[in-house]
């Protein structure tokens, strides 16, 4: 209960402000302004059980940034319901909101002229955490992300990927049972990506907090998320294990062909003849790149191996990156 | 409240650190605290180099509501004006949308949105208020222990009045949000500096009852020097109470309007 989620049949609509370009349309506009409606999430259910960690995809405007917003209480969803940790978020009871952080990768709630503890000193006051309790978080969180010599620095004179990692310790310092992460890793380079996102594993693994996490960053949901949430235009299309999506979005393998000899060559007919009537997807000199449909992998190896002289094969999946842009691209049509 | 004094005095300590940061920052303040001094006191001197009274009130009593007047600005500048600046002023967090970061504290949203930036500078506008109504008293004599008790009860009111007045125009920025419509407010209390008895009787009235600037700065003063009605107080803490009420409303219907800053 403490850190479970309950979302039924939510919706937020948006009042917009539209005007024409143009003078004239700016001074109307004072007079009689229009706004239109903006459904940003439609109808959107789901439970999260406590300690699961979850990715919640979507394309840029699907909605995932407004329902992480309800969750937290920020916002009032126009249709629905939505039950935090126990608790309406919207009521904003102080245990609620002591239940729960958030972290969004473009904002910071770390004090730009202070430094990194005062900035510390003043959450531990606000959620009114023990002298104690804070110590030993504090200690526990520095150690895990190596923050120690960053304490007495002012914020103003961080570099971002140091800010986002004090940052985080600052969203878990009271202990939440919820973490909502709305693109953390966004801006940072490729190991502290990989810092964040161990750190985030153990961190789970040792507190069993709940998390939800919404990510451009394809490789912080797959290293992190075994369940994904995808929205589009407001409403869940898919809710389940990632690795199934993969399968039922992307139901082949891709066979990776690098020939011994040069594929237009007349020993290699055979070869040209037998890829034809498969679905390249990349061509270039000696290597070969195709799709295959899962269950046809074994028995197309035979005649592959037959038909030219190979000097490597490989077989993978398709990158999530394709598989989430194949659902996109399908569900935007 | 305990949990609360602790805070304001963790966010003080906080705001001090900060500006003590800034070394050449402390003399820039004195600088411009002495100059807003010098100006106001040279002003009155000036005034009264030609007349004995300015429509009943003399040079020891007017020097008395400049002193109020600076003490009231003061205070407001030490949190009540930066921690609503920080809300609802240019580049405030409603238009960076790290308000979101103040609704999810687990402390009352308008608690923390009226203490949560400090200007410890403002605490030498203080003293040096403090030296100008003490010269005024000086001029004047010392007002009776019942006038100084009515002074502070009517500061008191004032102070009540000057935060809901703030509170109210901070809250219409959730609603439009351009030119901080605390800086019209400004604008307004500087009529303050002067008795409200010079301005036509409307104005006048208008500045006790509907922009209670005389409520704030001229009331509290006659009761320093010893003009002051003392039935008046009773009407000016039922404003008070009532306004600091309809603010707080105010703040919370509009709080319920915010819908956060864009991703």
């Amino acid at each position: 209960m403490e850190g479970s989620i309950h979302v039924d049949s939510l919706g937020k609509t948006y009042q917009i402000p539209l005007r024409e370009p143009g003078i004239a349309a700016a001074l109307a506009s004072l007079i009689r302004p229009t706004y239109a409606e903006v459904t940003a999430v439609r109808d959107v259910s789901f439970a999260v059980q406590s300690g699961e960690m979850v990715g919640l995809l979507g394309p840029n405007g699907s909605g995932k940034t407004t329902t992480l917003k309800m969750l937290a209480g920020l916002l009032y969803p126009t249709s629905g319901k939505v039950e935090v940790a126990g608790s309406v978020p919207q009521q904003r009871k102080p245990e609620f909101l002591r239940s729960i952080s958030l972290v969004m990768g473009n904002k910071t709630q770390l004090t730009w002229d202070n430094t990194v503890h005062d900035s510390f000193l003043i959450h531990k006051e606000i959620y009114g955490v023990s002298q104690g309790a804070f110590r030993t978080r504090l200690g526990e969180l520095t150690e895990m992300l190596d923050l120690a010599a960053l304490l007495p620095k002012q914020t103003r004179n961080l570099s971002l990927g140091e800010r986002a990692k004090c940052q985080l310790v600052l969203a878990l310092l009271h202990n939440p049972r919820i973490l909502f992460l709305d693109e953390p890793t966004l801006g940072l380079d490729v190991s502290m990506q990989i810092r964040f996102r161990s750190f985030l594993k153990e961190y789970n693994r040792r507190h069993g907090t709940t998390v939800i996490l919404t990510s451009h960053y394809m490789a912080d949901i797959t290293s992190l998320c075994r369940r994904v949430i995808l929205i589009n235009k407001g409403t869940v299309f898919y809710d389940g294990d990632l690795s199934e999506m993969a399968r039922r979005t992307a139901p082949f393998k891709l066979v990776r062909i690098t020939n011994q000899g040069d594929l237009s060559g007349p020993e290699q007919t055979h070869l040209r003849e037998l890829l034809e009537r498969l679905h390249i997807v990349e061509q270039e000199q000696r290597n070969v790149t195709f799709r295959v449909e899962r269950s046809q992998v074994v028995p197309l190896l035979g005649p592959l191996l037959n038909a030219g002289s190979m000097a490597d094969v490989s077989i993978f999946d398709p990158p999530i990156e394709a598989v989430i842009d194949t659902l996109y691209q399908g569900v935007m049509a | 409240m305990v949990r609360y004094l602790k805070l304001v005095k963790t966010l003080f300590r906080q705001s001090m650190q900060r500006e003590l940061a800034f070394r050449a920052n402390f003399g820039v303040n004195v600088i411009h605290s002495t100059l807003h001094l010098v100006g106001g006191v040279g002003g009155v001197v000036v005034l009264f180099a030609h007349s004995d009274t300015l429509n009943g009130w003399d040079f020891s009593q007017t020097l008395a509501l400049l002193g109020v007047y600076l003490l009231v600005q003061s205070l407001k500048n030490l949190f009540i004006g930066p921690s609503l600046a920080a809300l609802a002023g240019l580049d405030g967090h409603l238009w960076t949308g790290e308000f979101d970061f103040t609704l999810l504290k687990p402390v009352p949203t308008q608690v923390l949105v009226s203490l949560q930036a400090w200007s410890p500078w403002a605490l030498v506008d203080t003293l040096l208020s403090i030296v100008v109504i003490g010269l005024a008293m000086r001029t004047a004599g010392v007002p009776h222990c019942g006038d100084l008790l009515l002074f502070l009860l009517s500061l008191f009111a004032a102070l009540g009045l000057l935060y809901a007045i703030l509170l109210f125009l901070a809250a219409v920025a959730f609603w439009y949000l351009g030119t901080p419509m605390m800086w019209i407010f400004d604008s307004i209390l500087q009529m303050g500096r002067f008795p409200i008895r010079i301005y036509p009787h409307s104005m006048s009235l208008i500045l006790t009852w509907v922009i209670p600037v005389g409520f704030i700065v001229t009331i509290p003063a006659e009761f320093l020097s010893g003009q002051g009605t003392a039935m008046l107080l009773l009407p000016g803490f039922a404003l008070s109470g009532l306004l600091v009420g309809l603010a707080s409303h105010f703040f919370r219907v509009s709080v319920r309007r915010y819908s956060s800053a864009s991703s």
